[in-house]
């Protein structure tokens, strides 16, 4: 059987942590994190209290926003849907106690760590060249550090999230499938931009 | 190209949704002693009016949630878009 | 050739950048500054064209993008673009440009004799001539294309690259003339975001090709400044607006690097496409002249009186020495005094018959002979206007009679009105109103779309005069930018004192067609209204004869308005005919909609980047380059890329695919089936929600169990199926086929939202999540037991069942699921250890033979076992009784979707199409899939069809070929023989057969 360390050798992401740089921007492929999706009744206070106290923070009650503290990040998908970055390798340890602050049977987690990638774009140019995939607007106005958006990228399903306005940075998670798609994609229109 | 009110997410472009027809049409209870023409109604017949549309879509691209939107399908005016379970919006008084 | 035409100063061209063009073939010099059909007016060279239907010869009507005749075949090879405008096109230097519809050569033209017989293509001849029979259509549209053809389409890749993107403002301008610039003036200032957009490569419209007036100059040169100095404004030049479509959401075409000329653009794109999404549009589109319907009103010389102000005002070029103005409008008695100004002998005929004493007093000023009621009645010359003749016309404008004179001329500057350029606002439902004022319609601001809000400005709401531009203009935009919450600014104005250059059109007298001696339609001459389509007053007046009185019907039965310009010189004037013949006012006759594109655009821009590699969006699962080492060969199923077949060296795909497809029956084979679709299924009520989903009982699946599952839509027709696992209590995973990942969790979602909210169900996507390795073969387990922990005993791991443990040291959920028929287990490791996985299998396989095996192998092993595929063996129509899947529909439940439509009189009878095998009596013919059974061979079509082929494949575990099929009462007809008829003719017999080919009693899957 393999150990620990093989199996980290053999971890893979769909673009090898690749980087590019042009003009006005760098897209780059982040290192992997473990991703949790939590269903469960934010409205209703005492589950959030009790997320709170397991993700260190108050998930991100507000649409369209996250929320980030220690080594994680909530992000709000839907109503009753968050998306929790764990910064490290550490699903499996923290799954169980996730799903203990969600009344059984009224919610789900669901270990997504490997269901997605981020690439990361930051620059002057990081708007247009968002802006020649997404109909969403990026602008800082409407679409500032601290908010994110599900949309769509081209033909492939994004969640958007702004991370610094004055050096415009924003992520891009996108399915790992779809991963090589956006980046050529990226990478195509930084050219054009 | 429209502008299309998530109940959730607020406004955003029509092709991060999809449309599903008619909406508030009810699964029959009890669907065994159902005629087949009361059936059939429910499977097939949809209202498909001219006008004023009560339809059913989803935030595909967005937060997958399915709600409902109050639209005139001459002028494509949104009216109102409402969660699924809530209150009926009430018709405008002046559609187009 | 020297360029004869052109002054020797004035414009806005660059007289120390020399540019060299060919036209036709000859070489021609122009200036920086210059388009193609300045430069080619400056060469005197002033017949371009053939026309669409006659071939009459054609030369320059406009400056700008109305232009109906100087079409132009631009460049050669791949960079070759049909029907561009020559107007349009800036000059570059190496430009290459040839006139289109002429055969052999511009001069002498073959179609020409069309002209001559004329009267045999009135309007509607093609329908009248072709309509029937309708099985010659296609004899007829090939002569009818080659005598009709504009330019030709290049028939190589498009070497150019394209970009497209989105933009989000609050105000945008369209049109960056006065009233434009004065809008986006007052909206920019604030946080605002302003967009500009006019077509020409400078601001400042209409003013570009008047008599330079310092004042506007320098208030257009600082307007322009200080809106491109500002951060919040986006200026677009070289931009037309295409399109405006609902919620304000409109598209434009920047052409990006066009006037540099075919692959001078760097790694810029060619041409750059638009789609933006703004809160208020202000439209400052101006207006656009029209032609005066006059006798042969087509020879080329025969201009709009703005274009040769344009042409001498900002290129420099005076096309004739000799010039009749030609007017029922003040406007084109700026075109005489320019004329006269820069050299030119003119002529103004004028059809009113009292003019100001003012307008009068300034010609007399320039040296401008003035004839007053006076029109037009001849023109001499076919391939350039020599002369015109004129005569006095009636009071009523009906007739002419009376002295006529000749003037000889090389140039008629004719202005018919005004026409408000309104296709913006008609684009976004606006309605338009009659302006009697104007002659011309005008955007109904009442009736604009209210999705669609915003402003029509200046010309293009029938306001010329400079002034009343600017001030609309920054009226407009500061209500547009207040609308969006912001604070406006002021716009300066500048001193307007030239008063005939900024009146704007002045008293317009309509005449809508100019009479002759002759009846119209009787004498020799033509009446051109609608000038690249070639149609004529006459055709106006044949199409009322016959009863084509709308404009609708106008429009198609004459097809005016119809070409490439979309009538914009032409559509006012044809509507005015048929008012006239009808005896009514012009709103009665309608007006058409316009729709877009503005102007025509390149496939290229529309595409953008999304073309080639990214026309679709490919998907790719975790062990795709170990699949490209391996020499697959992909197949496209839904967006995936998925390895087909791995040919070793000197296989055609028939000869890998016998081999993988044996091997997995012999030896032991691996697939990627990371594709297939997977949804985790959480909640309390998750068993009672699969129970309705699903055709088959759930509740009593032990944890840690599989079970094949059929979904029906509400018809009862079979949706989609795959394998779901209990996982735990209130948890499962469920599978679903490749293609229907996506429709079946909407499908779920939609039930658990709108239906039935008070469930706890929670669907999560998990599809790419988990690499999957399908292990197929009898050598499986041994394999897998060499790189697992997990007792994978019969008894310990029994057939659809699921075990946690470690594969090659990987985290792994093993299902013992098959979908071949063989022993087998499809192996679940996190995507990032998906290559991993594969790469420890294909090492550790080699002593077992292990074979990777691709879509078509898997297709052919799993029609062995008859196992269907949802969209291959059934198509929305197929229920599971025609399956003979009753074993998989419940008699117990009391409810599931579809159940109900079981019952339906259709459903129900026995004589549907049920799935069988079929056997072809000669074992090496593979039926093609689609292939009919029929009732009864005949020697033609048509035959009673009774049946297809779904599935047909050659078996090397079968030695011959077999297929899968739906036979009208297939199930009870076993044993039968039918007949399928081909394609190519041929007739084939066949065996009907269970559908399962191997292993009947499921020997093997449970090993
Ligand atoms: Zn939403």
């Amino acid at each position: 059987m393999a150990d620990q360390a093989t199996l980290r050798a053999g971890m893979a992401t769909p673009l090898s942590g690749q980087s590019y740089s042009s003009n006005g921007i760098t897209i780059s492929e982040q290192q992997s994190c473990d991703k949790l999706i939590v269903r469960a009744d934010f409205s209703d206070a005492a589950t959030v209290a009790a997320l709170s106290q397991v993700l260190g923070q108050t998930p991100a009650l507000e649409a369209n926003t996250y929320s980030m503290a220690d080594d994680k990040a909530v992000y709000w998908l839907g109503p009753d849907e968050r998306l929790v970055y764990l910064h490290a390798q550490t699903a499996a340890d923290t799954i169980g106690s996730v799903q203990a602050a969600i009344p059984a049977g009224k919610g789900a987690v669901v270990d997504v760590s490997d269901y997605y990638t981020v690439i990361q774009l930051s620059g002057q140019n990081a708007r247009d060249v968002l802006s020649s995939g997404t109909p969403f607007d990026v602008h800082p106005r409407v679409f500032g550090a601290g908010q994110c958006a599900q949309t769509r990228y081209g033909s492939a399903t994004v969640l958007l999230s702004a991370l610094d306005d004055d050096t415009p940075t924003f992520n891009v998670q996108v399915r790992w499938s779809f991963a090589q798609y956006l980046w050529t994609y990226l990478a195509r229109v930084a050219g054009y931009c | 190209m429209f502008i299309i009110t998530c109940p959730y997410c607020g406004d955003r472009d029509q092709t991060e949704f999809t449309c599903h027809g008619e909406a508030h049409i009810a699964r029959p209870l009890n669907t065994e002693s159902l005629s087949d023409e009361e059936w059939g109604d429910y499977v097939f017949f949809r209202q498909n009016p001219k006008g004023m549309h009560r339809e059913r879509w989803v935030h595909a691209h967005g937060c997958r949630r399915w709600f409902n939107a109050l639209r005139n399908t001459v002028s494509d005016e949104i009216f109102a878009t409402y969660k699924v379970g809530d209150a009926r919006p009430p018709l405008p008084e002046n559609p187009s | 050739m020297s360029q004869s035409c052109r002054l020797d100063s004035g414009g806005r061209i660059d007289r120390s950048k020399v540019l060299q063009f060919t036209f036709d073939g000859k070489s021609y010099t122009g200036f920086k500054g210059d388009t193609l059909a300045s430069a080619l007016l400056a060469n005197g060279v002033k017949l371009l064209g053939r026309s669409f239907k006659y071939h009459r010869p054609r030369g320059l009507i406009a400056a700008g993008s109305e232009e109906p005749n100087a079409l132009m075949q631009l460049e050669n090879g791949a960079y070759t673009e049909p029907n561009t405008r020559a107007t349009c096109i800036e000059l570059y230097d190496g430009l290459v440009a040839n006139s289109q519809n002429r055969w052999p050569s511009l001069g002498f033209d073959v179609g020409a004799i069309n002209s001559s017989v004329a009267r045999f293509l009135p309007a509607g001849f093609y329908y009248k001539t072709f309509m029937w029979p309708a099985s010659m259509w296609m004899t007829y549209e090939k002569f009818i294309r080659k005598a009709a053809g504009l330019g030709v389409s290049p028939t190589e890749p498009d070497p150019d690259v394209y970009h497209s993107r989105y933009a989000t403002c609050d105000v945008l301008v369209i049109g960056g003339g006065p009233a434009g610039l004065a809008a986006a003036t007052a909206a920019a200032g604030s946080d605002a975001r302003v967009m500009l957009i006019d077509e020409q490569s400078e601001f400042g419209g209409s003013t570009l090709g008047a008599a330079a007036v310092p004042e506007v100059a320098s208030w257009v040169a600082a307007s322009t400044a200080a809106l491109a100095a500002n951060n919040n404004v986006t200026l677009l030049p070289r931009t037309t607006v295409t399109g405006y479509f609902d919620y304000n959401y409109l598209t434009a075409v920047e052409k990006v690097t066009d006037h540099l000329g075919p692959g001078n653009g760097g790694t810029a794109p060619r041409q750059r496409f638009w789609k933006i999404r703004a809160s208020r549009v202000v439209i400052a589109a101006g207006s656009i002249e029209r032609p005066l319907v006059f006798a042969d009103n087509d020879r080329p010389g025969i201009m709009l009186a703005n274009a040769v102000s344009t042409y001498i005002n900002r290129f420099g070029v005076l096309p004739d020495q000799n010039i009749v103005v030609f007017t029922n409008n003040d406007s084109a008695y700026r075109t005489a005094v320019d004329a006269a100004r820069s050299g030119a002998t003119v002529t103004m005929v004028d059809t009113r018959a009292e003019v100001s004493a003012e307008l009068t007093r300034v010609l007399q000023q320039h040296k401008v002979k003035q004839f007053t009621g006076h029109a037009i009645s001849s023109v001499q010359g076919t391939k350039g206007v020599k002369a015109v003749r004129i005569m006095p016309l009636s009071a009523d404008g009906k007739s002419l009679q009376g002295q006529a004179w000749e003037i000889n001329c090389g140039i008629v500057a004719n202005s018919g009105g005004w026409t408000p350029s309104v296709h913006m606002f008609s684009q976004s439902g606006g309605k338009l109103q009659y302006d009697n004022s104007i002659e011309g319609f005008v955007p109904d601001p009442a009736k604009a779309k209210r999705i669609n809000p915003g402003f029509s400005v200046g010309a293009c709401n029938g306001s010329f005069a400079t002034g009343d531009c600017i001030a609309e203009g920054a009226q407009a935009g500061r209500q547009a930018v207040e609308a969006c919450g912001f604070v406006a600014s002021d716009v300066a104005m500048p001193e307007l004192t030239d008063a005939l250059n900024d009146t704007g059109m002045g008293g317009i007298a309509a005449l809508w067609l100019v009479p002759t001696v002759h009846p119209v339609g009787e004498g020799p001459a033509k009446h051109f209204h609608d000038f690249q389509n070639d149609v004529t007053a006459a055709d106006i007046h044949l199409a009322a004869r016959e009863g084509y009185l709308s404009v609708e019907h106008l429009k198609r039965y004459t097809t005016t308005g119809m070409a490439t310009d979309q009538g914009k010189t032409s559509n006012l004037n044809a509507l005015a005919i048929m008012a006239e013949i009808r005896g009514a006012q012009i709103p009665e006759v309608g007006t058409t909609t316009f729709r877009p594109p503005f102007t025509p655009l390149t496939f290229g821009a529309i595409g953008g980047q999304e073309s080639k590699d990214l026309f679709l969006q490919e998907r790719h699962t975790p062990m795709h380059q170990c699949h490209v080492q391996n020499n697959a060969v992909f197949e496209d199923v839904g967006d995936w890329k998925r390895p087909w077949y791995f040919p070793h060296s000197g296989e055609d795909m028939h000869a890998a695919v016998q081999r993988e497809t044996l091997s997995v029956r012999t030896d032991v084979g691996m697939l990627d089936a990371s594709t297939l679709g997977k949804i985790d299924i959480q909640g309390a009520d998750a068993a009672e929600f699969l129970e309705m989903i699903y055709t088959n009982n759930w509740k009593k699946l032990a944890i840690g169990n599989c079970r094949y599952g059929l979904m029906l839509n509400e018809h009862g027709m079979i949706f989609d199926d795959g394998v779901t696992t209990r996982l735990g209590e209130h948890h499962y995973h469920m599978t679903t086929t490749s293609g229907g990942a996506a429709r079946v969790l909407n499908w779920l979602e939609e039930w658990l939202q709108t239906e039935w909210p008070e469930k706890q169900v929670y669907c999560t996507s998990v599809t790419e999540q988990w690499a999957v390795v399908a292990l197929n073969g009898p050598k499986a387990r041994d394999l897998l037991a060499t790189l697992s922990d997990i007792d994978l005993s019969k008894e310990a791991f029994p057939f659809m069942s699921m075990r946690e443990g470690q594969v090659a040291g990987i985290p792994a959920r093993v299902y013992r699921i098959s979908f071949t028929g063989e022993l087998a287990y499809e192996i679940n490791v996190p995507a990032r250890f998906g290559r991993q996985l594969w790469e420890t299998l294909q090492e550790a396989g080699k002593p077992f033979n292990l074979c990777h095996y691709g879509t078509e192998a898997m297709h052919v092993l799993r029609a062995e076992k008859g196992f269907i595929i949802v969209g291959q063996d059934t198509d929305g129509t197929v229920t599971p009784a025609d399956m003979d899947m009753d074993w998989i529909v419940s008699k117990t439940k009391p409810d599931f979707l579809g159940k109900r439509s079981f019952l339906r009189s259709d459903t129900a009878r026995d004589d549907r199409q049920q799935l069988v095998g079929l056997l072809t009596t000669d074992p090496t013919v593979v039926l093609m899939e689609g292939a009919h059974i029929v009732q009864e061979i005949k020697d033609a079509p048509p035959m009673t069809t009774i049946g297809r082929v779904t599935s047909s494949y050659m078996s090397p575990n079968l030695e011959r070929s077999f297929a899968l099929g739906m036979l009208k009462n297939g199930l009870a007809r076993k044993g039968e023989t039918v007949q399928l008829s081909l394609m190519n003719g041929d007739a084939v017999e066949a065996l009907v057969t269970d559908p399962v080919f191997i292993d009947k009693e499921g020997v093997r899957v449970r090993g």
